[in-house]
């Protein structure tokens, strides 16, 4: 099993990096390659089971788009391969046709999704989520300086219950299409989530998944649930 | 009619700072708050002291700002600091209406001002500071200071031109920041603790700002605070021209060398971010033109505030409170490496949610899997209590750290977890954030009392 960690120098900030520190302790058999910006995408000439990217700043979404044009074709091959992506915070962004800036200007993206992007810097957003996917309830935060708009029905990630989706009043979060899963939570979002967490470890072909500290893990999230379900302020 | 306004709003604000007073409130907010309702340009319109100093950055700004306000004050000049206040907007705007009489003339000498690195676009182009201190910049809150870059850009466009900026050499990030305006820097030489490969979870600056290389580092002191240089293009750190050339931690001194000149000054704390904060302070007096000699003087006199640092004892138990800030992954890093390399056996006690947040919120903790919670994993640390409504996540981070869950004890409420706490050790670290600080007193005060009773009970000995 090959885990490809696209960018980690860069792709780092609010502790998304975690993410695949703890997925690497579920999956100890697994292979984790880190690939620095100054490096290709081993999932371009190498067969990969799942690519991660965490948040980035605005500066190097930009970086990594320009990483990444002209391999648009085969980031499509992999997707409906049924390669797994995860992307978490701003850089799913990345696979939308453009990132427009408060100044008008349109930073072409990869086009592989309709969906557009637009960043509201000095304003930034802040707000706690509780959502699902199917029937696991999903719990995470978001902190950021963007929007998407125009995501397809099809596309959607998850539903929103509390909290801001892809836009401050959608409904939706996130984009979903085979086993591409992007999102503007952010942070330790697989250690907050532990049925998700499993539910990928599935996928990666692990047969009774149980993520690493299962106890302490699904303690912490039945406790962050239990709050979120109450009467608190979810976004600013 | 702008200057009517603007000495309407004087007038008010000083009015309201004598009734607040009056009300034994600490009025360092609201008398600005005023005057900027009634005077939106009240920053620009107020007449300047002869001399504005200014200290921004992400960590050490309060340090830093006490500092230089003790050491101008021990001079014999006249000073105004937002010390005990808001660095933000309206803690400014109370400031300066302390540092004009009622008709709007200057009373004092200097003007030492905290400033808010994500506020300075709306406070520095209009007091024009004649010197800036920016001690580094690291990720802070994420909320509210995104990230370093997003602060960079704020600090880049909005530090007037004419501002003298004294900048950390060893701060690959705020060492960048406005290259055509006049600057000294300030650095640290080559410790025997340093290393050349990052062992911090994070480093915002290692790769090449001009060609994406990976950074190779000379010295590596914590995240990116080092010398750096690009293998491939040629980038690299800045020199110090006060340079920091050894730290004497038995005699509790620094040895600073500027323009080949060695001064040894009294080490006023001995963690090496307070270390950084006296530098910069020194390095501020000595371009503003405080007599060297004397700052050695007055730096014997000037002790880190204890709302940051305090020591106590009880039993014999040695009782260590210190701040580590919650939401800042950095900040509460640097208190981790502290109390990680600490000797001897000790407890370490986390209370650091955020009090305002777990009012009516829940508190985003992803900051905490960027704090260096490895630093605890060691054998000295015989017991982590982790307390206070968060205390879940926070275990878990320490066992993603490898702390042995034996060693982890968690209980929601900071009081009762005094009581189980084990009370047979040497000692103890009580850590807290900015917001617990009141509570953190109260534990503290707790702590003491119970640690004391344990150790009497037992005849004084254990």
């Amino acid at each position: 099993m090959k885990i490809e960690v696209l960018y980690p120098e860069i792709c780092c900030l609010f502790g998304d990096k975690a993410n695949m520190r703890y997925f690497e302790m579920c999956l100890p058999e697994a292979e984790f390659i880190k690939t620095p910006v100054s490096e290709m995408p081993k999932f371009l000439t190498e067969d990969v089971d799942m690519v991660y990217f965490g948040s980035c700043s605005e500066s190097n979404q930009e970086r990594i788009i320009s990483r990444l044009k002209g391999h648009e074709e085969r980031i499509r091959e992999l997707i409906d391969k049924g390669v797994i992506f995860l992307m978490t915070g701003n850089t799913f962004e990345i696979m939308g046709e453009f990132i427009k800036k408060p100044d008008g200007e349109k930073i072409e993206a990869l086009g592989i999704f309709d969906f557009y992007a637009e960043r509201t810097i000095p304003k930034r957003y802040n707000s706690l989520f509780l959502g699902k996917f199917g029937d696991m309830e999903i719990v995470g935060y978001t902190s950021r300086f963007s929007h998407c708009y125009n995501i397809r029905e099809d596309d959607n990630f998850l539903s929103v219950t509390k909290g801001y989706g892809s836009t401050v009043d959608a409904k939706t979060e996130g984009i979903h299409r085979n086993n591409l899963f992007g999102t503007y939570l952010l942070g330790p979002f697989l250690i907050q989530n532990p049925q998700f967490t499993a539910f990928l470890m599935k996928k990666l072909g692990v047969e009774n998944p149980e993520p690493a500290f299962s106890k302490d893990i699904m303690k912490a999230y039945e406790v962050r649930l239990e709050e979120f379900k109450k009467d608190i302020v979810f976004a600013e | 009619m702008g200057r009517i306004r603007y000495f309407i709003a004087l007038w008010a604000s000083k009015t309201v700072y004598v009734l607040l007073r009056l009300l034994k409130r600490n009025a360092t907010m609201y008398p600005g708050y005023i005057a900027l309702k009634i005077c939106p340009d009240y920053l620009a319109r107020t007449k300047k002291s002869p001399n504005v100093l200014c200290v921004t950055g992400t960590n050490g700004k309060t340090t830093t700002t006490n500092m230089v306000a003790d050491i101008l004050s021990q001079s014999g000049m006249r000073v105004v600091s937002n010390r005990y206040g808001s660095n933000i907007n309206t803690g400014v705007a109370t400031a300066l209406t302390h540092s004009v009489n009622i008709f709007g003339k200057p009373k004092i000498d200097a003007l030492v001002l905290e400033v808010d690195e994500r506020f300075s676009r709306l406070i520095l182009p209009f007091i024009k500071p004649d010197y800036l201190v920016v001690t580094n910049l690291f990720r802070d809150s994420i909320k509210r200071n995104a990230h370093p870059e997003y602060i960079f850009s704020i600090l880049d466009t909005y530090v007037p031109k004419s501002t003298k900026l004294i900048l950390n050499a060893d701060c690959l990030q705020s060492s960048q920041l406005l290259k055509d305006n006049n600057r000294v820097y300030f650095g640290i030489d080559k410790l025997d603790t340093d290393v050349t490969e990052c062992v911090n979870l994070i480093n915002d600056f290692s790769i090449c700002p001009d060609c994406d290389e990976k950074l190779q580092y000379n010295y590596l002191r914590y995240h990116h605070i080092g010398n750096a240089y690009c293998p491939k293009c040629g980038f690299k750190s800045y020199e110090a021209n006060y340079r920091l050339t050894s730290i004497d931690y038995d005699n509790k001194t620094i040895t600073v060398n500027h323009s080949s000149v060695e001064t040894v000054y009294p080490m006023v704390n001995r963690a090496l971010y307070n270390i950084y904060n006296e530098l910069a302070a020194i390095t501020l007096m000595s371009e503003f033109g405080v007599d060297l000699e004397k700052v050695k003087d007055y730096m014997n006199k000037i002790s880190v505030t204890q709302t940051r640092y305090k020591e106590d004892k009880a039993g014999k138990t040695e009782i260590v409170r210190t701040m580590a800030k919650g939401q800042n992954s950095v900040s509460c890093s640097r208190t981790l490496d502290f109390v990680g390399h600490e000797d001897g056996d000790r407890t370490v006690f986390i209370m650091i949610d955020d009090l305002f947040e777990r009012r009516d919120s829940s508190e985003f903790v992803g900051w905490i899997y960027d704090a260096d919670c490895e630093f605890l994993n060691t054998d000295g640390i015989k017991q982590i209590v982790l307390a206070g409504p968060r205390c879940f996540d926070y275990k878990l981070r320490l066992l993603i750290a490898g702390v042995p869950e034996e060693r982890i004890l968690c209980e929601e409420d900071e009081f009762k977890a005094v009581d189980i706490m084990d009370k047979d050790i040497d000692k103890l670290y009580l850590l807290h954030d900015t917001s617990t600080y009141d509570l953190a007193c109260k534990v503290e005060a707790k702590i003491i009392s119970v640690f004391t009773e344990v150790y009497n009970s037992k005849g004084g000995e254990q």
